[in-house]
């Protein structure tokens, strides 16, 4: 009888330890409908305008935040819309806000059009900020380069 | 008969131990006195003056330029990825060879005609490829010449003070180099051509695009040199470069080799070398020690003393100190600077090893003609910061009036390599652990400068390699 209790007791240890965990970590995805409820969490500095393009394979964005905030790094999926969680070089983009508030992650670039979103969360308050990037094409550079105001108006 | 034969040879006897007892007295070193003597005095007469020289030559080698005027941020980039190029570097002689060849030639007579730029521009040129060149400190521009060997340069009447450069050929006509300058004062930008030097900085370029990284960058491009909102974070300087990886640095042993149990200890050779050094014969010099257990020697022209804290101090007491060159004398507080840099550089190597313990400049002052220069220890080309009894002083600070030497002093450490290695945080990380340290005051200024040094407390114990950082409107580095 003693067993069973000091087991069941284990058991209830784990589990709320567990749960206080997962309800702190960061989902595996978020819905594009989704909102946060919190604006005051992060700023981001770059891409100031909050979309980028560049020929570049990595983006560096950068931003200031509330020390203490988890703050976890998404790409949309092409697949079905959705935001997972980023794994680059073996870890998950993710990190916590420290004391000087600078939150800095950089981040590999696909070709084209790379849909981001920075989710930053403390206790309850969740803030979600979306991040266009595109990534140019060597041959796009190219074309874009030798164009000219000229080309431009000889297009219409 | 016999008695008066006895009582000379014991004459003779006497007479030639007189003699030579005398001789050894006069030519054996050792018996010297500390005070005056008679013969020591009449050998300088006869040789100093060639001692002189010899010792004037000696004070600036050629190797003083390239070991003690090294950057303090030495930057290739590559559009937005960089290499931090450390003393450790393979190519880090190459590439600071070229960029001290080239700042050269920005300095015929006077400066060469600088256009004046915008900010942008100069932002634009540290987006596209070539070297990032921060030494530190701001000085004249004449002063800075003269650091970079430049001996007949006239002051500028356009740049007053400088400190940072860029070295690139983005936008300058097929085969030439532009430098870009910055006017520390005014906050002016300047770019100066520097003709067909494109050769020779893609020289100096090749092979380290493979080591640039975009997780090394400069403040102005992540937008980290502008404060945000009300989330009070942590403004870094436009030009300071910050990077996203940590990296593995040895730890050193640290040593104060004049001092042991308090008290000031030194071999008997090491101590004349010092005073050599300093153009005092060891064997004319008057010495006492102080209530403080200093040991002071005294001539008619300076004191110089070793004090049992482990530092050394030389003043000039008469209306001239040590002469550090001819033409230095005649030529006033600028060509001063190279010898006694090279004094600089012979006093600390009287004690430390050339391979672990090294020596850059870290101020350059001038005030008529008087030049203040001050020197701080490297280790394995890591710079070192003093901390506990020291903290706030650099290892080696003196001053230069004329061409001579009116006051120097040392705080004489040596450092050697240890096999152990310690970690250095990347410098958000750095910025997170000391904005912990700081008040809510001085978390308002914004981040000036940050370098990785090692820290020294003064004790001999084994120096990890660490993050320091100086705020705006300060002028030391804390921990």
């Amino acid at each position: 009888m003693r067993k069973k209790l000091l087991s069941a007791l284990c058991l209830f240890l784990v589990v709320s330890a567990l749960s206080g965990m997962c309800a702190f970590a960061s989902p595996y995805s978020v819905s594009p409908w989704e909102t946060g409820n919190s604006d005051s969490l992060l700023y981001i500095k770059k891409p100031a305008s909050l979309s980028a393009t560049t020929s570049e394979s990595t983006y560096t964005v950068s931003a200031s935040g509330r020390p203490g905030a988890e703050v976890t790094v998404y790409r949309r999926s092409i697949y079905d819309g959705e935001f997972y969680r980023v794994f680059q070089g073996g870890y998950m983009l993710e990190g916590t806000i420290g004391s000087s508030g600078v939150y800095v992650v950089s981040i590999e670039l696909v070709e084209g059009g790379n849909k981001m979103l920075i989710r930053a969360q403390n206790d309850w308050e969740v803030q979600l900020i979306k991040i266009d990037i595109t990534r140019l094409s060597q041959s796009q550079l190219e074309r874009l380069n030798g164009l000219s105001v000229g080309d431009l108006f000889n297009a219409y | 008969m016999r008695k008066e034969r006895i009582k000379s040879l014991v004459l003779v006897a006497l007479i030639l131990s007189s003699l030579l007892l005398t001789g050894q007295i006069w030519f054996n070193e050792k018996l010297w006195p500390d005070g005056y003597n008679f013969f020591v005095s009449m050998r300088m007469f006869a040789f100093g003056q060639q001692d002189n020289n010899s010792n004037a030559a000696e004070l600036a080698p050629k190797s003083v330029m390239q070991t003690l005027t090294q950057p303090r941020h030495l930057v290739a980039y590559f559009g937005n990825n960089g290499f931090i190029l450390t003393a450790q570097s393979e190519r880090y002689a190459d590439v600071y060879n070229y960029v001290a060849e080239t700042l050269k030639t920005i300095f015929p007579k006077g400066i060469k005609s600088p256009l004046r730029v915008t900010e942008a521009e100069w932002q634009k040129a540290l987006s596209t490829g070539g070297l990032y060149i921060d030494y530190g400190f701001a000085c004249k521009s004449a002063a800075f010449a003269a650091f970079l060997g430049v001996s007949d340069a006239a002051p500028s009447d356009t740049v007053g003070t400088m400190r940072r450069f860029i070295i690139t050929s983005a936008d300058a006509p097929a085969g030439d180099a532009y430098v870009y300058l910055r006017d520390e004062g005014s906050g002016n930008f300047y770019r100066i051509s520097v003709g067909s030097a494109k050769e020779a900085l893609d020289s100096a370029l090749a092979g380290l695009s493979g080591y640039a990284t975009p997780k090394n960058r400069f403040s102005f491009f992540l937008g980290t040199d502008t404060p945000s909102l009300n989330l009070g974070a942590a403004v870094f300087s436009s030009y300071l470069i910050l990077s996203e990886e940590g990296q593995f640095l040895p730890t050193v042993k640290s040593d104060s080799p004049t001092v042991r149990d308090g008290a000031v200890r030194t071999s008997a050779q090491g101590l004349n070398r010092l005073l050599r050094t300093f153009d005092m014969n060891p064997n004319t010099v008057q010495k006492y020690t102080d209530a403080n257990e200093n040991i002071v020697f005294v001539t008619n022209n300076a004191t110089l003393e070793i004090s049992p804290n482990g530092t050394v101090d030389y003043r000039a007491v008469s209306s001239k100190g040590l002469r550090l060159s001819e033409a230095a004398a005649l030529a006033g507080a600028y060509h001063g600077l190279i010898p006694a840099l090279g004094l600089a550089e012979k006093t600390v190597y009287l004690f430390a090893n050339r391979e672990d313990t090294g020596l850059c400049v870290s101020g350059l002052a001038e005030n008529g003609n008087t030049l203040s220069i001050s020197l701080d220890y490297k280790c394995l080309g890591t710079p070192v910061i003093f901390t506990g009894a020291f903290a706030g002083r650099h290892a080696v600070s003196l001053e230069v009036e004329d061409g001579y030497l009116r006051s120097y002093t040392q705080i004489i450490r040596t450092y050697t390599q240890q096999e152990q290695q310690s970690w250095v945080l990347s410098t958000y990380k750095a910025a997170d652990t000391l904005f912990d340290r700081l008040t809510e005051d001085q978390r308002r200024n914004a981040i000036e400068d940050m370098v990785v040094a090692y820290d020294d407390d003064g004790s001999n114990a084994e120096k990890s390699a660490a993050w320091f950082i100086k705020l705006a409107g300060e002028s030391v580095f804390m921990r």
